[in-house]
This record gives C-alpha cells, sequence and structure tokens, in this order.
C-alpha cells in the first residue's frame, strides 16, 4: 500500500539553517495494517506523513502509493490527498463553517462530489467517531475540546481515504477523552479496512494499537516491527530519548534480578499472567 | 516564500550601527525617508546608495541577505516600474498600438522603482540591526511629548511589540492551516482570482479565531505578571545617548546637505 | 502562617451570555496549599481545575466563599497587585504568555510592571534564568526554543515577580516527552532545592506521583486527596473519575485480586519490582520449608 525507497527529505536546502529531515528512509506499509508512528521531535515523523500525501515533495527517493509513483507528472496529487487521509496535530484549528456538518462535508465535496453524497458520508463519518448526530448542526465552535477533535477526524474519514494518518490526535486530552478517541480510531480500522499510521508520543498508546512500530531517530528509521520485538529493545529506546511504558521498566528490572520473564513485555495484562502462576 | 520576509527580522550585533540609540535610527530614517523622495536625479540617489552601502558595510549584514529582502515584493516593484513605463504622459519616443513609452514615463518609471528599492533596503537594514523592543521602546519615547495631547504613546509600542512577538507564531500556524486545509482537498494555489479568495475563507478563519484565542489567553497573562499600563513602570535597559549617537547624527546632516546641494547644483534630470 | 493560600467553601458561578443559564464550575472546594508543599491537583476536563487555578491569583474572584494568598483575601480589589505578585503563573500554551520578542526582556516583564528600579530587574533577571537554566538563551528570540524552553523561559518569567508561589496550569499539556521532563525536573528543583511552593495542575499520572500530596477535583468538588501513595492504589476510584492509574499500581491491584497481600503503594516500575521480587523471594521460602 505504501513504500518509501530510499527517501531524503532536507529543510530549507543550502541555507545557513539547513537541517536534513530525513536521511533514506525505506519500508513497506501493507493494506490493511496498523501502524505506529514513533520518534521525538525532529525525528522526522511529521516530515514523513507529509511526503506520504504530497504537501511535501522528497528530496530524493520514491514514494509510492497504492502503485502509483508521486514524482510521476500524471499523477494527481489531489487524488492522492484523498486516497491517504492526513489528520494534522491539534486538528480542530483547522475548524471553520458554520456548522459540523458543513465543515465535514469540506473534504468531500471538494472531491466533487455532490451535496446529498457528501452529507451522507459526513453523518457516517461523524458517527464513526462518536459525534452525536444532534450537533451536526450546531457551530462547530460550541463544541468542547474533545467533541472538536472527532469532528475534525470525522472530516477527513469523510473522504473515505484508503489510509488514514493521524497526528498526536491525543494531545492535550485528559486520559478519558484520550481512550475513546484511540477506540474509535481502533473501530475505523477494523469496520472500514483502513490502513492506519497513528504517530504519538505516548508508546502506551501506540502499544496498545499498533500491529507494528516503527521507530524514528535522527531521519532513519532505528526499528520496525512488532510491538513486542520494539520493545525487546528497551534500553536502545531510552537511549534515544523515547519513554518506554512502565510496566516494561518493572519487567526489564525483575529480568535483571534472575525471574524468568521474557523480554518486550508492554501491557500489564501480559505481565499479570506471566507473574500470577509464579505468586500463586 | 513566507521565509524570504527580511522586514521585521532582527540580527544580534555589535557594529557602529548597531551600538546607535534606537531614538537616533528612527530619526535618521525619517530622513533618510524624506531624502528619497526629495532627491531629484540620479547624482542625489548615487550620494544615498552610497551612504547605504557605507552604512550595510559597518553594520556587518551580509548585502546579499538585504537584496533577498527586495524578492516578495519584486512583482511590485516590476509592476510599478511598468505602470508608470507605459501610462505617464509626455513626449513620446516609443509606440506600438496604444502601448506608448514617454521620456517623462522612463524617468518616473526609474525614479519610482529605485525609491521602493531604497525604502524597503532602508528600512529593512533599521530593523535587522535594531532589536524591535528597541525600536517600540525608541517609538515609545520619541512619541512621549504627544502624552500631553493624549497620544497613548506607550499602548501604541506594546502593541507593536506584541504583534512583533506574534508574527512568527501566526506565520508559522498559517502555513499549518495551509497544509491541514490542503490535506482536506482545498486548491489554494490554483483558479482564478474570484475562487482563490474564496479558498482563502476555510484558511483565514481557523486564523482568526486562533489569533482572539492567542489575544484572549495572553491578556490573561500579562494580567498574571501586574501588568497596569505604562504608569509607573521601570525598564529593563533604559535608553540613553552617547558618543556614536552624535557621530550618527553628524553623518546624517552632511548626507542632508549633500542632497540639497544636489538639487540645488544640478536640478531636475 | 503555615499555608501560604487558604480556599475556605469556595462557589463560583458563570452566566452563559447567550442562554442566561448559569453554571457552578466550583461548588463548595475547601483546601489549603502549605508553604514548601508541591501539591499535585487531577481531574478530567471540565472538573473545575483551571478555574481553581485562577482564583488563586485574583484573576477570577469567589462568588461566594473565601479565597486568601498569604493573609490577603483575593476579594478585596485594592490587595490585587499585593497578591499577583505573591503568585506566579504558567499556562498550557507556551506561546501565548510570552509578550517581548527576547527572552531576557520578557522576564523582565513582571518586574518591569512592578517598578523595580532597574539593577534589581537585571538581578531577577538573571537569576530567574540561571534556575530554570535558561541562561544560555536570554538574547534568544522566543519563537526559536523547543516547547520545554519556552515553558521554562515563562517559569522564570513568573520566578522574577520573587512569588510565594507558583501555579501551573497543564504546563505540560502540549509538550513532547522530554520538554515534559525538562519542566517537571525543573519544577521539582524549584520545591526542593528553593522552598518554592507549587500548585501543578496535570493529567499525567507520572508527574502527579511526584508531588507531596494530590488532590482530585470531581464536577467542581474534590473527590480524593492524600499523599501519591494514599491516593493512586485507589484504582477503581480513579478509574471511575475518568483518570489514569500508574501501571505499576495497577499491576499490583489486579495481583492483589487473588488475595496476594502486597504492598500497594508501588507507583514507579522500581518500587513495583522490588515490591515483586519480595513477594517472589518470600513465597521461595515458603515453599521450600516442608
Amino acid at each position: 500500500m505504501i513504500k518509501l525507497e530510499n527517501v531524503s527529505y532536507t529543510y530549507m536546502s543550502g541555507g545557513p539553517f539547513e537541517k536534513k529531515a530525513l536521511d533514506g528512509v525505506s519500508l513497506h506499509i501493507n493494506e490493511g495494517e496498523f501502524i505506529g508512528v514513533i520518534g521525538h521531535t525532529g525525528s522526522g515523523k511529521s516530515t514523513m506523513i507529509q511526503l506520504l500525501n504530497g504537501l511535501l515533495k522528497p528530496e530524493s527517493g520514491k514514494v509510492i502509493i497504492d502503485g502509483q509513483d508521486l514524482s510521476e507528472k500524471k499523477v494527481n496529487i489531489r487524488d492522492i490527498r484523498f486516497k491517504v487521509g492526513l489528520c494534522m496535530q491539534y486538528p480542530e484549528y483547522q475548524l471553520f463553517e458554520e456548522t459540523v456538518l458543513k465543515d465535514i462535508c469540506f473534504g468531500p465535496l471538494n472531491m466533487g462530489l455532490s451535496q446529498k453524497e457528501a452529507e451522507e458520508r459526513a453523518k457516517f463519518a461523524a458517527n464513526m467517531t462518536g459525534l452525536p448526530e444532534e450537533l451536526l448542526d450546531k457551530s462547530p465552535f460550541d463544541l468542547s475540546g474533545g467533541q472538536k477533535r472527532r469532528a475534525a477526524i470525522a472530516g477527513i474519514l469523510a473522504m473515505e481515504p484508503k489510509v488514514l494518518i493521524l497526528d498526536e490526535p491525543t494531545a492535550g486530552l485528559d486520559p478519558a477523552g484520550r481512550d475513546e478517541i484511540l477506540f474509535k480510531i481502533r473501530d475505523m480500522h477494523k469496520r472500514m479496512k483502513l490502513t492506519v499510521l497513528l504517530v504519538s508520543h505516548s508508546m502506551e498508546d501506540v502499544a496498545k494499537l499498533a500491529d507494528r512500530i516503527l521507530v524514528l531517530n535522527g531521519g532513519r528509521v532505528e526499528m520496525f516491527g512488532r510491538p513486542r520485538e520494539v520493545f525487546a529493545q528497551s534500553a536502545r529506546l531510552r537511549e534515544i530519548g523515547l519513554n518506554v511504558p512502565q510496566i516494561t521498566m518493572a519487567a526489564d528490572r525483575l529480568r535483571a534480578a534472575g525471574v524468568d520473564i521474557p523480554e518486550g513485555i508492554y501491557t500489564v495484562g501480559d505481565c499479570y499472567r506471566i507473574l500470577l502462576p509464579m505468586l500463586t | 516564500m513566507l521565509k524570504d520576509i527580511t522586514l521585521g527580522q532582527y540580527f544580534p550585533g555589535d557594529s557602529f550601527i548597531h551600538r546607535l540609540d534606537p531614538r537616533t535610527k528612527i530619526l535618521i530614517i525619517i530622513a533618510y525617508v524624506v531624502m528619497v523622495f526629495l532627491i531629484q536625479n540620479f547624482i542625489g540617489y548615487l550620494a544615498l546608495a552610497l551612504f547605504l552601502a557605507l552604512c550595510v558595510a559597518v553594520s556587518g549584514i551580509s548585502p546579499k541577505y538585504l537584496i533577498r529582502g527586495l524578492k516578495p515584493i519584486l512583482v511590485f516593484i516590476v509592476f510599478t516600474g511598468i505602470f508608470n513605463l507605459f501610462l505617464t504622459p509626455g513626449e513620446e519616443i516609443w509606440r506600438w498600438g496604444f502601448l506608448k513609452i514617454t521620456v517623462e514615463g522612463v524617468r518616473f518609471a526609474a525614479f519610482m522603482v529605485l525609491r521602493l528599492i531604497f525604502l524597503i533596503l532602508g528600512t529593512s537594514l533599521l530593523t535587522l540591526t535594531t532589536s524591535p523592543i528597541a525600536l517600540t521602546d525608541g517609538m515609545e519615547r520619541l512619541l512621549s511629548p504627544f502624552k500631553k495631547v493624549h497620544l497613548p504613546s506607550h499602548e501604541i509600542a506594546m502593541m507593536m511589540t506584541i504583534a512583533l512577538r506574534f508574527i512568527p507564531t501566526l506565520l508559522d500556524e498559517t502555513d499549518k492551516i495551509m497544509k491541514a486545509q490542503s490535506a482536506r482537498g482545498a486548491s489554494i494555489d490554483s483558479g482564478g482570482i474570484f475562487s482563490r479568495a474564496k479558498a482563502m475563507v476555510p484558511i483565514l478563519i481557523p486564523l482568526f479565531i486562533s489569533a482572539f484565542r492567542r489575544a484572549d489567553e495572553l491578556a490573561t497573562a500579562m494580567e498574571c505578571r501586574c501588568y497596569r499600563g505604562g504608569e509607573g513602570r521601570t525598564r529593563l535597559y533604559e535608553l540613553k545617548f552617547g558618543a556614536v549617537d552624535v557621530l550618527g547624527w553628524i553623518y546624517m546632516a552632511v548626507l542632508l546637505a549633500a542632497v540639497i546641494a544636489i538639487n540645488m547644483i544640478f536640478g531636475k534630470f | 502562617m503555615d499555608n501560604i493560600a487558604e480556599v475556605r467553601n469556595l462557589v463560583f458561578e458563570y452566566k452563559d451570555e447567550e442562554t442566561g443559564a448559569s453554571a457552578r464550575v466550583l461548588d463548595g472546594v475547601s483546601l489549603d496549599v502549605r508553604r514548601g508543599e508541591f501539591l499535585a491537583v487531577l481531574g478530567r476536563n471540565g472538573s473545575g481545575k483551571s478555574t481553581l487555578a485562577k482564583h488563586l491569583n485574583a484573576i477570577l474572584t469567589p462568588t461566594s466563599g473565601k479565597v486568601t494568598v498569604d493573609g490577603f483575601d483575593t476579594s478585596d480589589d485594592s490587595k490585587l497587585f499585593d497578591i499577583r505578585r505573591r503568585v506566579g503563573m504558567v499556562f498550557q500554551n507556551p506561546d501565548n504568555q510570552m509578550v517581548a520578542t527576547i527572552v531576557e526582556e520578557d522576564v523582565a516583564f513582571a518586574p518591569e510592571n512592578l517598578g523595580v528600579p532597574r539593577e534589581e530587574i537585571r538581578r531577577r533577571v538573571d537569576e530567574a534564568l540561571e534556575i530554570v537554566g535558561m541562561s544560555a538563551f536570554k538574547r534568544h528570540a522566543p519563537h526559536m526554543l523547543s516547547g520545554g524552553q519556552k515553558q521554562r523561559v515563562a517559569i522564570a518569567g513568573a520566578l522574577a515577580m520573587r512569588p510565594e508561589l507558583l501555579v501551573m496550569d497543564e504546563p505540560t499539556a502540549m509538550l513532547d516527552p522530554s520538554g515534559r521532563a525538562e519542566v517537571i525536573e525543573t519544577v521539582k528543583k524549584l520545591n526542593r532545592e528553593n522552598g518554592m511552593s507549587v500548585v501543578l495542575i496535570t493529567h499525567y499520572m507520572d508527574e502527579a506521583v511526584r508531588a507531596d500530596r494530590v488532590i482530585v477535583l470531581d464536577r467542581g468538588r474534590i473527590a480524593l486527596e492524600g499523599t501519591p501513595k494514599e491516593v493512586f492504589p485507589q484504582v477503581e476510584k480513579l478509574t471511575a473519575l475518568g483518570l489514569d492509574v500508574p501501571q505499576a499500581a495497577y499491576l499490583i491491584y489486579m495481583l492483589n485480586k487473588h488475595g496476594l497481600g502486597l504492598d500497594a503503594s508501588a507507583l514507579n516500575d522500581e518500587e513495583c519490582a522490588a515490591e515483586l521480587l519480595r513477594a517472589l523471594e518470600s513465597r521461595r521460602k515458603g515453599a521450600g520449608e516442608p
């Protein structure tokens, strides 16, 4: 579905503030996968997701979406944007219409859909994000923080993309709001068969949902594998400035003390299942 | 393109120009602007160019960087030039259909273009060598005699400071919003003027809302830090005229005299 | 006086301009902020946390009840600046609380407003930047700094008033993990080394765990109160209040459901591992005996 071949990108190329954001990244993401993208600020995460829907063009290398090389002249970048839905950080700041419904329709209408089709999609998308129908006629600016966030995500979802990229969708939400949004994202992934890229600072959030985790560091791929494989390298993760789930660290300590516990524990449930027989 | 704007940016340094009191620099720039419009012939502009080149050399600012500041308004400069070239009535030297070029047109177009360039370069040099705070401080102090006629000099200066502080923040924000809306298929850079103006709505509304929210939060933060207007306020840096300022005034006075002399001797070109 | 701030039966209502209905945001809150303590306030969005914070420096005043800061009643208008000078505030969005275009000028903003003499401003600015570790950036433009650095400058800006209390309203919500760590380390150091009283409002459990005392607000009332070791083992209550529980505490809670009787006050990975090792050890000894 998504293929990067030796992709590099440099900001302010040639100037005194030149900064290499991506450095020879190659990777492959299959259709229907749920990928967690992790890396600290400046690791190249946001550059990568902007390359994936053509907001940025690679300096060298190829970005291939659904078999189409984005650098080819005949590819219409707008079509790619509808195929790869990108929900930016704090997306509620993109809301602008009089009503929530109209705002969600903005994307579908830009695709050239009829008003009726757009509204149908908008209602479906709102439902998927858990936005109550009675809010659709309200002004988006009267919604609560969590509701605005959902409306903004619905605005992307209504374009019915094949790939959904979410940049820090839970930033600034409280724990309950965060869990609800993550639950809805999992739901979308399953029911709409979406390929999802979830960018997050929170290892815990990503660990719960992702099939595979992509760790970026200094514009390069540091790790890309199943959560268990990634968390097995917890020492390295901490070395490059990332937080490791508390439970992984506790399990690491137990193993260091001689307890027979495997590497790469990242959920409380796993740890519990292993420890309970030892303790009872 | 947003990154090309040099006007309003500040390059810290310790040159003669940097050390001038901001009030001196503001007065000099006013005199400079007057001269830009006063000059009647190319020899005058040559003198001004020499003065500007001297200032740039002394300031340590890269001339390339300064000239790059013209880029964003290049279209405007070219447009002004062409407009004046073709639309000034006078002695005809070339004609093609309804288009004609006159002697006066050539002269006027050249002057207008020169004036614009000199204005941008001069003011850019001012902002590049003067911290925005110093600039607003200088402004506040220069305007303070007018307090007696109820001119709110402190408030004006405060507004300028906050505006300067938030320009980079809002430029970043505009960039983000443009990207977010592009990701929803908004076409910002295609179509005719009308559809482009319409395409600005999804960008301007979020930008304004965000600006209001920021203003609101900033006002609270300022209150928390005991802001209560200019009354009884002290400053970390008090402005003081020094020996460099006297030198600055002398240079300016000499240049002003030279420009007037050139105008009188050579007359209109 | 042992308390820097005292809140008694605080009720705050605001009127919706459009509907005319009044909403009660705080509903009878009483609490003391002790001198030198690090108090964390938790609660879901809309629980009244920020409103409470704004009462601590008279940005808001009570509908009924009373708030005093260092003995001054916040409802007394004539004491407004005596109060605000004593309470430094830091907010969520670092970009929206900086006034000046140069770091040191921004830090100088509050003392300038207070009419502090120039030499003294200089001293305070240098000292405040030193405490937050931002001295090397004093001539920088704020927008060139990282989020964590901006928040440290905001803290310095509050410190330049020489406050008695630092109130921080979700100062890390918009930061990445390294920015969060920077800010929390700074606050922790300020509290420990300079004896600064701190009220930290946050969503992050790992931050609250480091406080001396924790208060959980829910619908404008105090729902839980105590030391972190008293509060966080109450897994069911916290979950019902829409809050997270540290994973370490959650693991021990799950294991204890089987009657293992582990010490539930373990809050970090180290304490958790130590407690589990102790339990494994004692079980092995128990099994070894016939």
